[in-house]
Order: C-alpha cells, then structure tokens, then sequence
C-alpha cells in the first residue's frame, strides 16, 4: 500500500517535472525566437543604412524642455544626405550636408563651416557586421511584433543591456523601408531618457537632384577643413604621439563599452584628442585637450549628456548618452 | 542662470544695481542667451527714450531772456583769472584721464584664458558629437542631440 503511494507520488512529481520542462523549452524557444527575429531586423536596417531615398522631418528630444531639436531630412543611396536643423519658428539654423565624399557642417548664424572626410562607406559595413555578432553578448533582444505608425507597418525592438546599468531601447522600424521612424531611450528605472521620431516621413521612389547634396560656403564664411577623418579608427597610440600633451584616456567605462575611434581634431589651433566609445547602441566621446588654465569649470551651463572638467593640465569632455553620473564618473577616472 | 531668473534681473542689471556675483552671473548669461540679450538692450533703449521724453522742454522765450540779462550785465560772466579752483579740477581731470587709460591698457591686453573658453571648447566636442549621421541606423538619437547650452558656442 505504501509503495503503491509512493510511486504515485513519483509520477505525478515526475509529470509536474515534464511539464515544467516543456514550459521552459517552449518560453526558452520563445524568447529564442524573438531575439531572432528582432536581430533579423537589426541586420536589415544595418543593411539599408545609407541606401534609401527618404524625405522628413524628425524630432528629436530629451525630457528637458529646452533640449528639442527639429531636423529636415533628405537622404539618397551613398550616404548622402542634406540635414537642416531648424531653430525657433523653424527657421534654418545649421546645415549638415555630405556627397557622400566630403561632409559639410555649416552654421548660418555664425558664419562658419567646417568640412571633414565623408563617411567611409566600407568601414562601416565592416563594422556592422561586427557589432551585429556582439549584440546577443551584450543586450537581450525582444521582438514586440508589427504595429501602425505614422501609417505604416513598423517592427517593434527592444534592447536591454545585460550588464549595469541597464538601460534599454525601444525602434520602430519601417517594415518596408527599414528605417526607424521612432527611437525611444529610457533609463534603467523605465524613466524616458530621449527620443528621436519622424513627424512626417516619405520613401520617394527617384532619387533627388545631386545638387542638394552639394555645398559651397557662402562669401565672408569662416571655412575649417579638417585633414583628419572624423570617422576613421585611428591607433590611439597614433594619436598620442600628435599631441602636445600626455594623453590620459579613462580608466573606467561602463561594461560592454569598447573603443570605437581615436582621432586627432584641432581647436583654435590646439591639437585635440578624440576617442568614442560604443556599446553598439550608445555612444561616449572623450576630448581632450592641454587646458590653458585659471578658468575653472564653475559657472559652465549644466547640460544633460555633457561633463566639463578641468583636471591637473587638461580640460576633459565627455558627451553620451549615458545618466549624468555614469559620464562623470568616467570623466573623473581620466587621470592625467 | 536660466532665462527666466536672468530677465528677472534685468532692470537691475541694466540700472547697476545687482551685487557684484549676481551681476556677473548675469553678464554670462547674456552672453551666452542672444534673445536675453537682446531683451536687455530693448531695456537700456527704452529707458534712454523715456528719459529723453520726460526731459522737460525749456518754455519758450527762455533763450531770449537769458541773452538780455547777459547783455544788460545783470549776469556776472566770470573773468579768465587764474583760480585755484579751476586748477584742481583740471589736475583731477587728468588724473582721471591717467587712470583710465591705465584700466583701458590693462584690458586691452590678451584676457587670460577663462571659462568661456572652456565654454567654447565644451561647445566645440558636442557639435563635434553630435555632427556624425553615419550613426544613423540605430545610433543616431545619440549622436543628435545638442544641448541647446551649448548651442550658442559652437565653433570651429
């Protein structure tokens, strides 16, 4: 009699057992699934990028009420794209425009332009390619399915960095176009940090007049060219040897972050250190440059995704998207 | 300083009435705010119209009445002996002059680099930043952004 329990016991432990096992494989196959799915539509805008004639007008914004910016868009296959930053009244502020062999950066108001190297095309297919083998390492992918936006099919991704601090994204990427019509960036308590959507967006099917994409500086315009490419990598060691002073790059980052570039700029004829740093989704750039002294960071606007420091002989920067005190922290561990 | 507490400020400012730090303060913030700025230029222009609309007009004939005294010799036109009075005055004059120049020479020399500089090149790295659209499949939101702070510095 006792065996007979006994053993009726074990069964039924053994059928919840079975159960439970199915369960997991079918939630693990599940989420399998949709980390699948969701890098299958990374790899498709990874793969459009610089490849689709599109005209619109974006927005993009931080919770700070000040920190807006509005942005009419052009672009057209070989990474060529005409970019004018609208201020107040949407008047045209700023224009960034690239033939896909030089890139202009031209200010109205200031009368000023600055034209650095294009994009190089293969580098950053190269590098895609790259990013795209890391990101199951380093952010758990979920794929949300097919929503309406803007009246159109949009794939919705999230990703969730594995590591602290855990921030996460959310796209909504054009199902047929593959670009994303909304970005949205929140911190790791689920607080909004940023986001970036079209308020109107069309895919035109002929490509626009080449002459968009061309720039010519206004007469009495303040022209730098930059003889460094911005967006090639560089050997930080390279770099180093070009400055007048002793590099100091950070010592801490946040998990996951690796170096992208290191480059050399210059500003009012200093020489100026460069290096970004990527997760693959976020960015962090640290300049630095020999400080000239006495004037001390206090007073210096408080801006979000930015830290100024003046530290023993050098003035550090750090810009990301990153909470502020993840940036300083950083900035901090930069020790000259 | 945010725009809303430096134009709270203005009309001291711009009278010279806000102690030496706020003042300063707002200094910075006009300029680094074009629109604050323009505010309190608006402020000095209307204040200078006011005082020339209430400055009381003479009534008329003054002119002619004073140049009859002065003929008639009931106005005692000071004789150009030498007065010790005027020396001094002069003397101060020059002093002031002296010292003046001194300040002038003194600012007019290269300004030791300051926070504004600092300002400068902070602006500098976010345009630098934010200026890289190759980012954009799925990076871009980070790349875009420009604090507006720093708007007003940027340069090349």
């Amino acid at each position: 009699m006792r065996t007979r329990g006994l053993l009726r016991l074990l069964a039924l432990a053994a059928a919840i057992a079975l159960v439970l096992l199915g369960v997991r494989l079918a939630l693990g196959q599940d989420l399998q699934r949709e980390q699948e799915q969701g890098l299958n539509v990374l790899r498709q805008v990874f793969a459009r990028e610089g490849q689709v004639n599109l005209a619109g007008v974006r927005v993009t914004g931080l919770p700070q009420p000040r920190a807006r910016l509005v942005q009419r868009i052009v672009r057209a296959p070989g990474h060529k794209y005409h970019i004018e930053f609208l201020g107040k009244k949407r008047v045209p502020t700023r224009l960034l425009i690239s033939d896909g062999v030089t890139r202009w950066l031209y200010d109205r108001q200031g009368a000023w332009a600055m034209a650095t190297q294009a994009a190089d095309a293969e580098l950053i297919a190269r590098r895609r390619a790259e990013w795209v083998s890391r990101v199951p390492d380093a952010f758990v992918v979920r794929y949300f399915g097919i929503r309406s936006l803007l009246g159109r099919r949009a794939h919705v991704v999230q990703l969730v960095r594995r590591r602290p601090p855990r921030t996460y994204r959310k796209y909504w990427v054009d199902a047929d176009q593959w670009v994303p019509l909304l970005r949205q960036y929140f911190g790791p308590d689920g607080r909004p940090l940023g986001e970036e959507r079209y308020l109107e967006v069309s895919f035109p099917s002929g490509a626009p007049p080449d002459e968009l994409f061309a720039f010519e500086p206004p007469r009495g315009t303040r022209v730098t060219r930059e003889p460094t490419p911005v967006f090639r990598s560089a050997d930080v060691v390279e770099v180093a040897k070009r400055l007048d002073f002793q590099l100091a790059p950070p010592q801490w980052l946040p998990e996951d972050f690796f170096l992208q570039d290191a480059c050399l700029l210059r500003f009012r004829g200093h020489p100026v250190a460069w290096l970004r740093y990527t997760d693959i989704f976020s960015f962090v750039s640290v300049f630095e440059r020999q400080g000239t002294g006495g004037g001390g960071t206090r007073g210096l606007p408080t801006t979000p995704m930015v830290v100024v420091r003046e530290r023993g002989p050098l003035w550090i920067v750090v810009v990301g998207s990153l909470p502020q005190s993840l940036l300083e922290q950083v900035a901090d561990s930069a020790q000259p | 300083m945010r725009c809303g507490k430096a134009r709270k400020m203005l009309l001291e400012y711009t009278d010279s009435r806000l102690p030496r730090p706020q003042s300063r303060a707002v200094g910075e913030h006009l300029g680094a705010c074009p629109e604050c700025a323009l505010a309190a230029e608006d402020l000095v222009q209307a204040r200078r119209l006011s005082s020339l609309a209430l400055r009381p007009e003479p009534r008329p004939g003054l002119t002619a009445r004073v140049m009859a005294r002065i003929e008639s010799g009931s106005v005692a036109v000071p004789s150009r002996r030498f007065s010790w009075r005027f020396a001094l005055s002069a003397a101060g004059v020059v002093a002031m002059l002296i010292v003046g120049g001194l300040i002038g020479y003194f600012h007019s020399q290269p300004a030791a680099p300051s926070r504004n500089d600092l300002a400068a090149f902070a602006g500098f790295c976010v345009s630098n930043h934010s200026a890289l659209p190759e980012g954009e499949a799925l990076v871009g939101a980070d790349e875009s952004f420009m604090p507006a702070a720093y708007e007003d510095q940027r340069a090349p």
